[in-house]
Protein backbone atom coordinates (compact mmCIF):
# COMPACT_ATOMS: atom_id res chain seq x y z
CA UNK A 1 0.00 0.00 0.00
CA UNK A 2 1.17 3.25 -0.62
CA UNK A 3 2.81 4.58 2.46
CA UNK A 4 1.33 8.23 2.42
CA UNK A 5 -2.27 6.37 2.38
CA UNK A 6 -0.78 3.68 5.25
CA UNK A 7 0.08 7.21 7.17
CA UNK A 8 -3.13 8.58 6.26
CA UNK A 9 -4.99 5.88 8.11
CA UNK A 10 -2.76 6.01 10.73
CA UNK A 11 -3.26 9.10 11.29
CA UNK A 12 -7.38 8.48 11.51
CA UNK A 13 -6.75 5.80 13.24
CA UNK A 14 -4.78 7.35 15.96
CA UNK A 15 -7.46 10.00 16.23
CA UNK A 16 -10.54 7.31 17.14
CA UNK A 17 -7.84 5.59 19.33
CA UNK A 18 -7.65 8.62 21.30
CA UNK A 19 -11.05 9.09 21.71
CA UNK A 20 -12.25 5.86 22.45
CA UNK A 21 -10.02 5.76 25.18
CA UNK A 22 -11.41 8.92 26.45
CA UNK A 23 -14.95 7.06 26.46
CA UNK A 24 -13.23 3.98 28.10
CA UNK A 25 -12.47 6.45 30.83
CA UNK A 26 -14.92 8.07 31.02
CA UNK A 27 -17.38 5.57 31.39
CA UNK A 28 -14.97 3.65 34.10
CA UNK A 29 -15.23 6.79 36.37
CA UNK A 30 -19.32 7.15 35.71
CA UNK A 31 -19.14 3.23 36.88
CA UNK A 32 -16.98 4.18 40.24
CA UNK A 33 -18.80 7.08 41.18
CA UNK A 34 -22.17 5.43 40.65
CA UNK A 35 -20.69 2.47 42.56
CA UNK A 36 -19.54 5.31 45.64
CA UNK A 37 -22.96 7.43 45.15
CA UNK A 38 -25.29 3.99 45.99
CA UNK A 39 -22.39 3.27 49.02
CA UNK A 40 -23.06 6.94 50.18
CA UNK A 41 -26.39 7.05 50.22
CA UNK A 42 -26.66 3.56 51.77
CA UNK A 43 -24.74 4.81 54.47
CA UNK A 44 -26.50 7.87 55.16
CA UNK A 45 -29.79 5.79 55.26
CA UNK A 46 -28.70 3.38 57.58
CA UNK A 47 -26.73 5.58 60.36
CA UNK A 48 -26.60 2.61 62.71
CA UNK A 49 -24.65 0.72 60.27
CA UNK B 1 -34.38 14.55 29.26
CA UNK B 2 -30.76 14.41 29.06
CA UNK B 3 -30.77 11.25 28.09
CA UNK B 4 -32.60 12.32 24.71
CA UNK B 5 -30.57 15.00 23.91
CA UNK B 6 -27.52 12.82 24.09
CA UNK B 7 -28.46 10.15 21.92
CA UNK B 8 -30.41 12.80 19.61
CA UNK B 9 -26.46 14.69 19.74
CA UNK B 10 -25.25 11.38 18.79
CA UNK B 11 -26.87 10.15 16.02
CA UNK B 12 -26.97 13.71 14.36
CA UNK B 13 -23.42 13.98 14.86
CA UNK B 14 -22.69 10.01 13.69
CA UNK B 15 -24.88 10.36 10.25
CA UNK B 16 -23.04 13.79 9.53
CA UNK B 17 -19.92 12.33 10.17
CA UNK B 18 -20.69 9.29 8.29
CA UNK B 19 -21.54 11.71 4.95
CA UNK B 20 -18.34 13.94 5.45
CA UNK B 21 -16.35 10.64 5.09
CA UNK B 22 -17.84 9.45 1.93
CA UNK B 23 -17.23 13.32 0.70
CA UNK B 24 -13.98 12.85 1.23
CA UNK B 25 -12.76 9.70 0.54
CA UNK B 26 -14.82 9.66 -2.36
CA UNK B 27 -15.88 12.66 -4.24
CA UNK B 28 -12.57 14.83 -3.42
CA UNK B 29 -9.29 13.98 -5.63
CA UNK B 30 -5.91 13.65 -3.69
CA UNK B 31 -4.06 16.98 -3.06
CA UNK B 32 -1.53 17.97 -5.73
CA UNK B 33 1.39 18.35 -3.47
CA UNK B 34 0.92 15.76 -0.42
CA UNK B 35 -1.02 13.14 -1.96
CA UNK B 36 -3.81 11.14 0.21
CA UNK B 37 -1.83 12.26 3.67
CA UNK B 38 -3.92 15.61 3.60
CA UNK B 39 -7.06 14.59 4.51
CA UNK B 40 -5.83 14.54 7.93
CA UNK B 41 -6.46 18.18 7.89
CA UNK B 42 -10.37 17.16 8.26
CA UNK B 43 -9.12 15.71 11.36
CA UNK B 44 -6.33 17.61 12.69
CA UNK B 45 -7.85 21.22 12.35
CA UNK B 46 -11.20 21.04 13.79
CA UNK B 47 -9.72 18.78 16.47
CA UNK B 48 -7.50 21.98 17.50
CA UNK B 49 -9.97 24.76 16.69
CA UNK B 50 -12.19 22.91 19.10
CA UNK B 51 -9.34 22.31 22.21
CA UNK B 52 -8.50 26.01 21.57
CA UNK B 53 -11.84 27.32 21.95
CA UNK B 54 -12.51 25.19 24.71
CA UNK B 55 -9.88 26.18 26.37
CA UNK B 56 -10.91 29.87 25.92
CA UNK B 57 -14.17 28.79 26.60
CA UNK B 58 -12.76 27.36 29.94
CA UNK B 59 -10.97 30.63 30.52
CA UNK B 60 -14.25 33.16 30.45
CA UNK B 61 -16.12 29.90 32.31
CA UNK B 62 -13.32 30.45 35.47
CA UNK B 63 -13.99 34.32 35.12
CA UNK B 64 -17.56 33.60 35.92
CA UNK B 65 -16.65 31.45 39.02
CA UNK B 66 -14.17 33.76 40.53
CA UNK B 67 -16.64 36.82 39.79
CA UNK B 68 -20.00 34.57 41.02
CA UNK B 69 -18.63 31.90 43.07
CA UNK B 70 -21.24 29.45 41.66
CA UNK B 71 -19.56 26.17 41.73
CA UNK B 72 -21.64 25.50 38.61
CA UNK B 73 -19.39 27.68 36.66
CA UNK B 74 -16.49 25.85 37.90
CA UNK B 75 -17.92 22.34 37.05
CA UNK B 76 -18.90 23.49 33.55
CA UNK B 77 -15.44 24.68 33.39
CA UNK B 78 -13.47 21.85 34.50
CA UNK B 79 -15.65 19.36 32.14
CA UNK B 80 -14.71 21.50 29.18
CA UNK B 81 -11.09 21.61 29.43
CA UNK B 82 -10.96 18.25 29.68
CA UNK B 83 -12.78 17.47 26.75
CA UNK B 84 -10.33 20.06 25.10
CA UNK B 85 -7.69 18.71 26.34
CA UNK B 86 -8.74 15.41 24.62
CA UNK B 87 -9.13 17.27 21.25
CA UNK B 88 -5.75 18.75 21.58
CA UNK B 89 -3.82 15.16 22.14
CA UNK B 90 -6.06 14.55 18.80
CA UNK B 91 -4.49 17.57 17.39
CA UNK B 92 -0.96 17.06 18.52
CA UNK B 93 -1.00 13.29 17.05
CA UNK B 94 -2.85 13.86 13.79
CA UNK B 95 0.12 16.85 13.22
CA UNK B 96 3.07 14.54 14.08
CA UNK B 97 1.65 11.88 12.04
CA UNK B 98 1.13 14.36 8.58
CA UNK B 99 4.40 16.03 9.75
CA UNK B 100 6.24 12.48 9.71
CA UNK B 101 5.09 12.31 5.88
CA UNK B 102 5.24 15.85 4.84
CA UNK B 103 8.26 17.20 6.62
CA UNK B 104 10.30 14.09 7.16
CA UNK B 105 10.05 14.18 11.46
CA UNK B 106 7.62 13.44 13.85
CA UNK B 107 8.11 16.74 15.65
CA UNK B 108 9.16 20.38 15.07
CA UNK B 109 10.25 22.87 17.38
CA UNK B 110 8.52 25.85 15.67
CA UNK B 111 6.46 28.11 17.90
CA UNK B 112 3.26 26.52 16.65
CA UNK B 113 3.49 23.12 17.76
CA UNK B 114 5.83 24.55 20.79
CA UNK B 115 3.16 26.68 22.25
CA UNK B 116 0.58 24.15 21.77
CA UNK B 117 2.28 21.73 23.78
CA UNK B 118 2.93 24.16 26.09
CA UNK B 119 -0.81 24.37 26.31
CA UNK B 120 -1.49 20.71 26.57
CA UNK B 121 1.01 20.99 29.84
CA UNK B 122 -0.71 23.78 31.07
CA UNK B 123 -4.05 21.97 31.13
CA UNK B 124 -2.96 19.02 31.46
CA UNK B 125 -1.35 20.59 34.82
CA UNK B 126 -5.11 22.14 35.24
CA UNK B 127 -6.42 18.29 35.77
CA UNK B 128 -3.81 17.53 37.75
CA UNK B 129 -4.29 20.17 40.12
CA UNK B 130 -8.06 19.73 40.42
CA UNK B 131 -6.93 16.28 42.29
CA UNK B 132 -4.39 17.48 44.29
CA UNK B 133 -7.31 19.45 45.77
CA UNK B 134 -9.70 18.25 48.20
CA UNK B 135 -12.06 21.43 49.43
CA UNK B 136 -14.18 22.40 46.74
CA UNK B 137 -14.14 25.95 46.80
CA UNK B 138 -10.04 26.22 46.90
CA UNK B 139 -9.87 23.79 44.25
CA UNK B 140 -12.38 25.76 42.12
CA UNK B 141 -10.39 29.02 42.50
CA UNK B 142 -7.07 27.41 41.92
CA UNK B 143 -7.95 26.10 38.96
CA UNK B 144 -9.67 29.83 37.91
CA UNK B 145 -6.39 30.84 38.28
CA UNK B 146 -4.59 28.23 36.39
CA UNK B 147 -6.96 28.19 33.40
CA UNK B 148 -6.76 32.02 32.79
CA UNK B 149 -3.15 31.95 33.13
CA UNK B 150 -3.06 29.09 30.88
CA UNK B 151 -4.95 30.80 28.52
CA UNK B 152 -2.82 33.08 27.63
CA UNK B 153 -0.90 30.84 26.00
CA UNK B 154 -3.34 29.78 23.92
CA UNK B 155 -3.96 32.89 23.10
CA UNK B 156 -0.04 32.68 22.07
CA UNK B 157 -0.64 29.45 20.04
CA UNK B 158 -3.56 30.58 18.32
CA UNK B 159 -1.21 33.82 16.97
CA UNK B 160 1.99 32.10 16.20
CA UNK B 161 1.84 31.50 12.81
CA UNK B 162 1.48 35.48 12.63
CA UNK B 163 4.05 36.49 14.68
CA UNK B 164 6.96 33.74 13.67
CA UNK B 165 8.06 32.49 10.42
CA UNK B 166 6.53 28.96 11.34
CA UNK B 167 7.44 25.67 9.77
CA UNK B 168 3.76 25.08 10.53
CA UNK B 169 1.47 25.86 7.48
CA UNK B 170 0.25 29.39 7.13
CA UNK B 171 -3.60 30.31 7.96
CA UNK B 172 -5.98 28.85 4.85
CA UNK B 173 -8.99 28.58 5.76
CA UNK B 174 -11.17 31.53 4.48
CA UNK B 175 -11.67 32.89 7.96
CA UNK B 176 -8.56 34.25 8.31
CA UNK B 177 -7.05 34.41 5.00
CA UNK B 178 -9.88 34.77 2.39
CA UNK B 179 -9.61 31.36 1.03
CA UNK B 180 -6.26 29.31 0.61
CA UNK B 181 -7.84 25.75 0.01
CA UNK B 182 -9.23 24.52 -3.48
CA UNK B 183 -13.06 24.63 -4.54
CA UNK B 184 -14.44 21.83 -2.41
CA UNK B 185 -11.97 21.16 -0.19
CA UNK B 186 -12.23 23.62 2.64
CA UNK B 187 -16.37 22.67 3.52
CA UNK B 188 -15.68 19.11 4.77
CA UNK B 189 -13.57 20.61 7.62
CA UNK B 190 -16.38 22.75 8.41
CA UNK B 191 -18.60 19.70 8.67
CA UNK B 192 -16.50 17.68 10.29
CA UNK B 193 -16.10 21.12 12.97
CA UNK B 194 -19.92 20.75 13.97
CA UNK B 195 -19.66 16.97 13.93
CA UNK B 196 -17.18 16.87 15.99
CA UNK B 197 -18.85 19.93 18.31
CA UNK B 198 -21.52 17.60 19.10
CA UNK B 199 -19.52 15.06 20.45
CA UNK B 200 -17.71 17.41 22.47
CA UNK B 201 -21.17 18.49 23.91
CA UNK B 202 -21.90 15.32 24.46
CA UNK B 203 -18.98 14.52 26.43
CA UNK B 204 -19.06 17.94 28.56
CA UNK B 205 -22.88 16.60 29.47
CA UNK B 206 -21.26 13.64 30.48
CA UNK B 207 -18.88 14.95 32.29
CA UNK B 208 -21.38 17.58 33.81
CA UNK B 209 -23.36 14.59 35.53
CA UNK B 210 -20.29 13.39 36.61
CA UNK B 211 -19.71 16.33 38.51
CA UNK B 212 -22.80 16.31 39.75
CA UNK B 213 -22.56 13.04 41.21
CA UNK B 214 -19.30 13.79 42.74
CA UNK B 215 -20.60 16.73 44.49
CA UNK B 216 -23.61 14.59 45.76
CA UNK B 217 -21.45 12.39 47.10
CA UNK B 218 -19.33 14.85 48.74
CA UNK B 219 -22.91 16.29 50.64
CA UNK B 220 -23.77 12.74 51.46
CA UNK B 221 -20.43 12.02 52.92
CA UNK B 222 -20.46 15.67 55.18
CA UNK B 223 -23.91 14.26 56.18
CA UNK B 224 -23.41 10.78 56.77
CA UNK B 225 -20.57 12.34 59.24
CA UNK B 226 -21.86 14.61 61.01
CA UNK B 227 -24.72 11.86 62.08
CA UNK C 1 1.97 52.58 51.90
CA UNK C 2 1.66 50.06 49.20
CA UNK C 3 5.31 50.62 48.23
CA UNK C 4 6.01 51.01 52.55
CA UNK C 5 4.34 47.73 52.92
CA UNK C 6 6.41 46.00 49.64
CA UNK C 7 9.48 47.44 51.25
CA UNK C 8 8.90 45.73 54.42
CA UNK C 9 8.17 42.35 53.33
CA UNK C 10 11.17 42.33 50.81
CA UNK C 11 13.46 43.37 53.51
CA UNK C 12 12.00 40.45 55.78
CA UNK C 13 12.57 37.84 53.22
CA UNK C 14 16.19 38.99 52.22
CA UNK C 15 17.01 39.48 55.85
CA UNK C 16 15.64 35.99 56.93
CA UNK C 17 17.16 34.90 53.53
CA UNK C 18 21.01 36.25 54.29
CA UNK C 19 21.08 34.88 57.79
CA UNK C 20 20.98 31.42 56.66
CA UNK C 21 21.81 31.34 53.44
CA UNK C 22 20.26 27.80 52.48
CA UNK C 23 18.78 28.55 49.57
CA UNK C 24 21.33 30.86 48.42
CA UNK C 25 24.04 28.08 49.37
CA UNK C 26 22.06 25.44 47.20
CA UNK C 27 21.14 27.60 44.35
CA UNK C 28 24.95 28.86 43.58
CA UNK C 29 26.21 25.11 43.92
CA UNK C 30 23.43 23.80 42.31
CA UNK C 31 23.48 26.16 39.37
CA UNK C 32 27.72 25.46 38.98
CA UNK C 33 26.81 21.07 39.08
CA UNK C 34 24.24 22.02 36.02
CA UNK C 35 26.93 23.88 34.58
CA UNK C 36 29.30 20.99 34.99
CA UNK C 37 27.15 18.18 33.84
CA UNK C 38 26.16 20.19 30.75
CA UNK C 39 29.99 20.22 29.54
CA UNK C 40 29.90 16.97 29.84
CA UNK C 41 27.06 16.21 28.33
CA UNK C 42 28.32 18.90 25.06
CA UNK C 43 31.71 19.41 23.99
CA UNK C 44 32.74 22.93 25.26
CA UNK C 45 35.09 23.95 23.25
CA UNK C 46 32.83 22.99 19.81
CA UNK C 47 32.01 26.15 17.35
CA UNK C 48 28.44 24.87 18.00
CA UNK C 49 28.47 25.76 21.62
CA UNK C 50 27.36 29.19 20.41
CA UNK C 51 24.05 27.90 18.89
CA UNK C 52 22.30 27.13 22.29
CA UNK C 53 24.62 28.86 24.68
CA UNK C 54 21.26 30.99 25.57
CA UNK C 55 19.39 27.93 26.00
CA UNK C 56 21.81 26.42 28.57
CA UNK C 57 22.26 29.27 30.24
CA UNK C 58 18.62 29.59 30.74
CA UNK C 59 18.28 26.09 31.92
CA UNK C 60 20.49 26.77 34.10
CA UNK C 61 18.66 29.55 35.66
CA UNK C 62 15.36 28.15 35.28
CA UNK C 63 16.02 24.82 37.77
CA UNK C 64 18.70 26.57 39.89
CA UNK C 65 15.23 29.61 40.52
CA UNK C 66 13.00 26.69 41.52
CA UNK C 67 15.14 25.97 44.58
CA UNK C 68 14.67 29.49 45.39
CA UNK C 69 10.68 30.28 44.24
CA UNK C 70 9.98 26.90 45.87
CA UNK C 71 10.93 28.31 49.56
CA UNK C 72 9.17 31.92 48.88
CA UNK C 73 6.02 31.03 50.53
CA UNK C 74 6.79 27.73 52.14
CA UNK C 75 8.92 29.08 54.54
CA UNK C 76 6.03 30.92 56.25
CA UNK C 77 4.56 28.01 57.02
CA UNK C 78 6.09 27.11 60.23
CA UNK C 79 4.44 28.84 62.81
CA UNK C 80 1.36 29.70 61.03
CA UNK C 81 3.42 33.05 59.84
CA UNK C 82 1.70 32.43 56.55
CA UNK C 83 -1.57 33.15 58.32
CA UNK C 84 -0.47 35.70 60.02
CA UNK C 85 0.67 37.97 57.01
CA UNK C 86 -2.75 37.12 55.12
CA UNK C 87 -4.65 38.69 58.41
CA UNK C 88 -2.16 41.69 58.73
CA UNK C 89 -2.96 45.04 56.80
CA UNK C 90 -0.55 44.07 54.42
CA UNK C 91 -2.45 43.43 50.92
CA UNK C 92 -1.98 40.48 49.40
CA UNK C 93 -0.42 42.42 46.22
CA UNK C 94 1.87 43.70 48.30
CA UNK C 95 2.65 40.42 49.57
CA UNK C 96 2.82 39.33 46.28
CA UNK C 97 5.00 42.10 45.16
CA UNK C 98 7.38 41.88 48.34
CA UNK C 99 8.41 38.31 47.79
CA UNK C 100 8.99 38.32 44.48
CA UNK C 101 11.16 41.26 44.88
CA UNK C 102 13.02 39.58 47.13
CA UNK C 103 12.89 36.54 45.29
CA UNK C 104 14.16 38.41 42.23
CA UNK C 105 17.36 39.86 43.76
CA UNK C 106 18.39 36.52 45.00
CA UNK C 107 17.80 34.91 41.78
CA UNK C 108 19.51 37.89 39.51
CA UNK C 109 22.53 37.51 42.34
CA UNK C 110 22.91 33.60 41.65
CA UNK C 111 22.74 34.41 37.98
CA UNK C 112 25.59 37.01 38.21
CA UNK C 113 27.34 34.42 40.10
CA UNK C 114 27.27 31.65 37.70
CA UNK C 115 27.35 34.09 34.64
CA UNK C 116 31.04 34.18 34.78
CA UNK C 117 30.65 30.38 35.43
CA UNK C 118 29.34 30.06 32.05
CA UNK C 119 31.52 32.00 30.29
CA UNK C 120 34.87 30.36 31.56
CA UNK C 121 33.52 26.75 31.47
CA UNK C 122 32.36 27.67 27.40
CA UNK C 123 34.76 30.11 26.49
CA UNK C 124 32.31 32.30 25.30
CA UNK C 125 33.70 35.11 23.54
CA UNK C 126 32.99 38.14 25.43
CA UNK C 127 33.02 41.86 24.66
CA UNK C 128 32.32 44.80 26.59
CA UNK C 129 29.16 46.03 23.95
CA UNK C 130 27.63 42.84 25.42
CA UNK C 131 27.34 43.78 28.95
CA UNK C 132 23.82 46.17 28.68
CA UNK C 133 22.21 43.91 26.45
CA UNK C 134 22.94 40.95 28.31
CA UNK C 135 21.72 42.56 31.42
CA UNK C 136 18.33 43.79 30.10
CA UNK C 137 17.45 40.15 28.74
CA UNK C 138 19.00 38.70 32.38
CA UNK C 139 16.63 41.07 34.24
CA UNK C 140 13.52 40.43 31.72
CA UNK C 141 13.86 36.94 31.84
CA UNK C 142 14.51 37.02 35.20
CA UNK C 143 11.59 38.88 36.60
CA UNK C 144 9.07 36.57 34.22
CA UNK C 145 10.78 33.23 35.59
CA UNK C 146 10.32 35.14 39.85
CA UNK C 147 6.56 36.48 38.89
CA UNK C 148 5.31 32.77 37.74
CA UNK C 149 7.44 31.09 40.51
CA UNK C 150 5.91 33.67 42.92
CA UNK C 151 2.11 33.21 42.37
CA UNK C 152 2.65 29.51 41.75
CA UNK C 153 4.53 29.33 45.37
CA UNK C 154 1.11 31.36 46.90
CA UNK C 155 -0.65 28.83 44.79
CA UNK C 156 0.64 25.45 46.10
CA UNK C 157 2.00 26.33 49.49
CA UNK C 158 -0.80 24.22 51.13
CA UNK C 159 -1.02 21.59 48.74
CA UNK C 160 0.03 18.23 49.63
CA UNK C 161 2.13 17.33 47.36
CA UNK C 162 3.55 20.58 46.99
CA UNK C 163 7.43 19.45 45.50
CA UNK C 164 5.69 17.87 42.50
CA UNK C 165 2.82 20.41 41.79
CA UNK C 166 5.02 23.43 41.60
CA UNK C 167 7.31 22.69 38.93
CA UNK C 168 4.28 20.83 37.01
CA UNK C 169 2.27 23.85 36.73
CA UNK C 170 5.27 26.23 36.93
CA UNK C 171 7.79 25.12 33.94
CA UNK C 172 4.90 25.03 31.40
CA UNK C 173 4.05 28.40 32.17
CA UNK C 174 7.43 29.90 31.75
CA UNK C 175 8.35 27.78 28.68
CA UNK C 176 7.62 31.22 26.14
CA UNK C 177 9.76 33.45 28.16
CA UNK C 178 12.80 30.88 28.47
CA UNK C 179 12.38 30.47 24.46
CA UNK C 180 12.48 34.26 24.39
CA UNK C 181 15.29 35.05 26.94
CA UNK C 182 17.14 32.14 25.27
CA UNK C 183 16.91 33.29 21.78
CA UNK C 184 17.75 37.13 22.63
CA UNK C 185 21.16 35.81 25.00
CA UNK C 186 22.07 33.66 21.96
CA UNK C 187 21.57 36.72 19.86
CA UNK C 188 23.45 38.70 22.28
CA UNK C 189 26.72 36.50 22.86
CA UNK C 190 26.58 36.01 18.83
CA UNK C 191 26.76 39.80 18.52
CA UNK C 192 23.45 39.51 15.80
CA UNK C 193 20.83 42.04 16.54
CA UNK C 194 17.49 40.91 19.17
CA UNK C 195 14.63 40.47 17.33
CA UNK C 196 11.44 40.38 18.33
CA UNK C 197 11.89 38.05 21.28
CA UNK C 198 12.67 41.39 23.39
CA UNK C 199 9.14 42.48 22.42
CA UNK C 200 7.43 39.13 23.33
CA UNK C 201 9.63 38.96 26.42
CA UNK C 202 8.78 42.37 27.99
CA UNK C 203 4.92 42.37 26.65
CA UNK C 204 5.08 38.58 28.44
CA UNK C 205 6.42 40.16 31.90
CA UNK C 206 3.98 43.12 31.16
CA UNK C 207 0.77 40.82 31.64
CA UNK C 208 2.28 37.76 33.99
CA UNK C 209 2.64 40.65 36.38
CA UNK C 210 -0.26 41.95 36.10
CA UNK C 211 -2.03 38.42 36.15
CA UNK C 212 -0.29 37.29 39.30
CA UNK C 213 -0.53 40.93 41.37
CA UNK C 214 -4.58 40.39 40.75
CA UNK C 215 -5.28 37.14 41.31
CA UNK C 216 -3.03 36.71 44.16
CA UNK C 217 -5.60 37.48 46.13
CA UNK C 218 -7.98 35.07 45.24
CA UNK C 219 -4.98 32.27 45.51
CA UNK C 220 -4.41 33.02 49.37
CA UNK C 221 -7.24 34.34 50.54
CA UNK C 222 -10.27 33.13 48.32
Amino acid sequence: MNRNVQYMLLGLGAAWLIMFIYVVLITLRERKLRKELDRVRRMVENPNK
Amino acid sequence: MREKIIIGLAVFAGALLAWNMNTIFTALPDELNQGAIYRIIYFHVPANILGMTGFGLGMFLSIGYLVTKDLRYDALAASVTEVSLVFASIGLATGSIWARIIWGVWWAWDYRLTSWLVCWLIFGGYLMLRRAVDEPNQRARFAAVVSILGSVNAYISYKSIEWWNTQHPQPVLSIRNGGGMAAGMEAPIWWNLLALACFSAILVMVRMRQEGFAREIDTLRRMAHSQ
Amino acid sequence: MFLRDVWTITAKDLHSELRTKEAWNASIAFSVVILLLFSFAFDPSSEQIQEFSGGLLWMTYAFAGALVLNRSFARELQNDCLDALIASPVSSAALFVGKALANFAMLFAVELVSLPVFVLFYNVPWSAAQVWPMLLVLVMGTWALTVIGTLFSALTVNLRLRELMLPTLVYPMMIPALIAAMTITTNVLAGNPVGFGMRFLVAFDIIFTLLAVVFVDTVLVG
